[in-house]
């Protein structure tokens, strides 16, 4: 099958340290691909890189991302932008931050698709409808500030944002590292539901692999900005091959695991 | 609500008002002269609230029409500020890098500059008119509200909402003028403010001058330079102009001070 990213050695620094170092990575069409690894790893900037948005301290020494067989660093500032949340949409990992506190968030869902498409001010209301419907929230959210809505509901508004201009790529920064576990629980459902409806392929940045059990294709080891291992998650999971994999595996709660309990007071 | 912005509000209200409605607040006509011995520099009375000037004029019609002139001043001069400073400390804060610098060195030589006498010399070369006055008020007093709006701009360019935007694809003229500058007004609504009285108090001098407001027409400031002549025996031809030049752009500074009050947590617990 046809790869729809491909990330061929690509090596960032910032100050001279190397945050990402002969990265290489390729997702495939309606595959779900996820990248997991501790804090400081590499995982948001490897993110950042393919929407090349890294930080101004950054410098890219070498390597490609290639979108659909083009190099995303050869891009003018015009077609960048056209891909940005138009083919290649992100959520971020904090929904308290990643909205704009003085914007309704119906504006912010529409302004993706006015940014990106030319069609009346009729059918994006008629597009904000179907994705808020899409995201399992009524319509009245829309004219909402983000500080009324509970954490859970902001994702929902930041997935409603990511999916509007029905992306090829989705990438997930940790979307619900922020959250409690049941309202965790309801925000994967509900990606996994609409991926599978549209296909798209989805890039899933998480620390935490009992996520990765639930979600993933195919895994990605990260450590120290270094992809350590990688393979079909079923692979991985059975058989890791490297030290590092297999501690953060033995790391998900296991049902009926005594070892890690606190001893019960007297 | 505040004390203050109550205060100044209403003193601002009112004084709009009257300056909007000068032809029904005013009694008499501002440039109708009297010069039969009796109706000159006549003392404040029922007949004439703030007495009569020197031609026979009276001072408190004089003085409704004259605030036209300096409310005017002050709001389209600060307009004309705020609409530079803002675009361009938008711009220097958002973009960075040389962009930049060269707007902060512009900043820095704005600030070098005796700004009053580069008013003056500026009217001087154009020639005194009020036009003159309240555009070259406007394009010297920018560089404070520019490095203000900067300020906010480098820390909230780095906020999530903004990087999450730029995800998106948003524009850059977006980005900065929809999603950073709401969350950036807060100090330059309390900046803007105290710059309408400072406005009113430049126009005042420049008109004190004879480089404002020409005659006959009349300001606060012009009216003072006609009184100070009389201020021996005719004491209400300075006293009330001064005493509204200090009411009004003492009602912004309150203002602004009460809204830098409401608008910034860090000075509300302090009561």
């Amino acid at each position: 099958m046809e790869n729809i990213l491909k990330i061929k050695d690509l090596t960032v620094t910032i100050g001279g340290k190397e945050v990402l170092s002969d990265v290489d990575l390729t997702l495939l069409p309606g595959k779900i691909s996820a990248i997991v690894g501790e804090s400081g790893s590499g995982k948001t900037m490897m993110s950042l890189a393919i929407l090349d948005l890294l930080p101004d301290v950054a410098a890219r020494i070498s390597g490609e991302i290639l979108f659909r067989g083009k190099n995303i660093f050869d891009m003018d500032n015009k077609e960048k932008q056209n891909m940005r949340g138009n083919s290649i949409s992100m959520v971020f990992q904090e929904p308290f931050t990643a909205l704009n506190p003085v914007m309704r968030v119906g504006e912010q869902i529409t302004e993706t698709i006015a940014a990106h498409k030319i069609i009346s001010e009729e059918k994006i209301q008629g597009c904000l409808k179907g994705l808020l419907k899409m995201v399992k929230l009524s319509e009245d959210i829309a004219s909402c500030y983000p500080h009324e809505l509970s954490g859970g509901m902001r994702q929902r508004i930041m997935l409603a944002i990511a999916l509007s201009c029905d992306p090829e790529i989705l990438i997930l920064d940790e979307p619900t590292t922020a959250l409690d576990v049941s309202v965790q629980k309801e925000i994967l459902d509900l990606v996994m539901g609409i991926q599978k409806e549209r296909c798209f392929s989805i890039l899933f940045i998480t620390h935490d692999f009992s996520i990765v059990n639930m979600v993933a294709d195919e895994v990605h080891v990260m450590k120290n900005g270094r992809v350590i291992e990688k393979g079909a998650k079923e692979i991985i999971f059975k058989s890791p091959e490297n030290e590092y994999t297999r501690h953060l595996i033995d790391c998900i709660p296991k049902l009926g695991d005594e070892r890690e309990r606190l001893p019960e007071s007297e | 609500m505040n004390k203050r912005i109550i205060f100044g509000i209403v003193i601002i209200f009112v004084m709009t008002l009257s300056a909007v409605l000068a032809p029904f607040v005013a009694r008499y006509d501002p440039l109708k002269m009297d010069l039969s011995e009796d109706a000159r520099l006549e003392k404040p009375s029922r007949e004439h609230f703030f007495g009569t000037d020197n031609l026979g004029r009276d001072v408190f019609s004089r003085m409704v029409y004259g605030a036209r002139i300096s409310l005017s001043v002050g709001f389209i001069a600060v307009f004309i500020s705020l609409g530079m400073g803002i675009f361009l400390g938008g711009i220097s804060g958002y973009y960075g890098g040389w962009i930049d610098s060269v707007i902060m060195r512009i900043v820095e030589i704005m600030y070098c500059f005796p700004t009053f006498f580069l008013i003056m010399m500026v009217i001087t070369f154009l020639g005194p008119s009020i036009v003159n006055v309240m555009i070259v008020i406007g394009l010297t007093s920018w560089a404070g509200i520019c490095r203000l709006v900067r300020a906010e701009f480098l820390s909230l360019r780095e906020r999530d909402f903004v990087q999450a935007a730029k995800v998106q694809g948003v524009s850059n003229f977006r980005i900065i003028f929809r999603h950073i500058l709401p969350n950036a007004m807060g100090p330059v609504y309390v900046s803007a403010t105290l710059s309408v009285g400072g406005a009113i108090l430049v126009e005042s001098a420049l008109s004190f001058l004879g480089l404002g407001i020409q005659i006959p027409e009349a300001s606060w400031g012009s009216i003072l330079t006609a009184g100070k002549v009389y201020i021996d025996y005719a004491w209400w031809l300075t006293l009330f102009p001064g005493l509204a030049i200090l009411i009004t752009v003492l009602s912004f500074n309150l203002m602004g001070e009460g809204l830098r009050e409401v608008l910034d947590p860090k000075l509300r617990e302090r009561k």
